[in-house]
């Protein structure tokens, strides 16, 4: 039992990180809006959840310009999804030994 | 709540997240109910009236495809209000550019080969298109679209065979399977 709750990932305690990462796990490269508005929370909220995941090395920042709009998009790292599959590798155990 | 609950919410939450930042899931059934009985309506009244003039046959086509098209965005959008959800996401504009590409070629074809006073293969062709573009889009929105694009390839192949009997093939694949499928993805998704 120990064993299991020791392999979720700390970093994805937080249900926004898990989150932005379930989004990014299926999607090349999603900009700030579009996260925003899947996970509805505000913008320093996700910016500060970003950086987390950013320090970490499990997502990817890239900034540019569309014409004269800045635009800010992520991408998760090949570390970020191995990290992400193991986390809910491990949370799919939890849930068996349970049941 | 336990964690128990917890871990399963979570399991859930990142299979909805995935689902819905990935899939296009505002197609909407009565859309294709719509579209299969307006279809159907066409046929009849093309066997009907024995419509043979190339023009006017082109323009009732025409106008069927534009009707469609509509009727589809038209649903479409109302489903995405229905749901509070965002129409022209990313989501969506992947499905579109993915959907009309095969379409927009098939269309050009068929029109080249009227040109070209060939006609049998043209609803084997619209059929084939139709199916290659719904296959292409089918990655990016509901799974039961995959099913449809299989169906109607399949039909397009038999009108291509059986060309005497192309209407017919059309009116199934263009008519019948969108009441089918129509209904089916109303009661399965917007119950």
């Amino acid at each position: 039992m120990k064993y299991f709750i020791d392999t979720l990932n700390k970093a994805f305690e937080s249900r926004i990180r898990l989150g932005i990462m379930s989004i990014l796990m299926v999607n090349d490269q999603v900009d700030f809006t579009m996260l925003k508005d899947l996970l509805d929370i505000t913008d320093g909220n996700m910016a500060s959840h970003i950086s987390g995941l950013e320090k970490l090395g499990y997502l990817k920042v890239t900034k540019q310009f569309i014409g004269k709009k800045p635009n800010t998009s992520y991408a998760a790292t090949e570390s970020g999804k191995a990290a992400f599959a193991e986390h809910v590798k491990a949370l799919e155990k939890l849930l068996h030994t349970k049941l | 709540m336990n964690q128990e609950q917890e871990q399963l919410q979570a399991l859930q939450g990142i299979k909805q997240l995935m689902e819905r930042s990935s899939k296009f899931s505002s197609i909407s059934g009565i859309a294709g109910v719509v579209v299969g009985i307006l279809a159907t309506l066409v046929f009849a009244s093309i066997t009907y009236f024995n419509i043979t003039n190339v023009s006017d046959l082109a323009a009732v086509f025409t106008i069927t495809l534009v009707v469609s098209l509509i009727a589809g965005v038209y649903f479409s959008v109302k489903k995405a209000k229905k749901r509070n959800e965002k129409v022209w996401d990313s989501t969506a504009k992947r499905f579109m550019l993915n959907f009309f590409i095969p379409l927009i070629v098939g269309g050009v074809m068929c029109l080249l080969f009227a040109y070209h006073q060939q006609f049998q293969f043209i609803p084997s062709f619209m059929l084939v298109f139709y199916g290659m573009a719904l296959l292409n889009a089918s990655k990016f929105s509901i799974d039961t679209i995959w099913y449809l694009a299989v169906l109607e390839l399949i039909l397009g192949i038999a009108a291509a065979f059986f060309v005497d009997a192309g209407l017919w093939f059309w009116m199934i694949g263009f008519g019948i399977l969108h009441i089918v499928y129509g209904f089916i993805i109303y009661y399965k998704y917007e119950q």
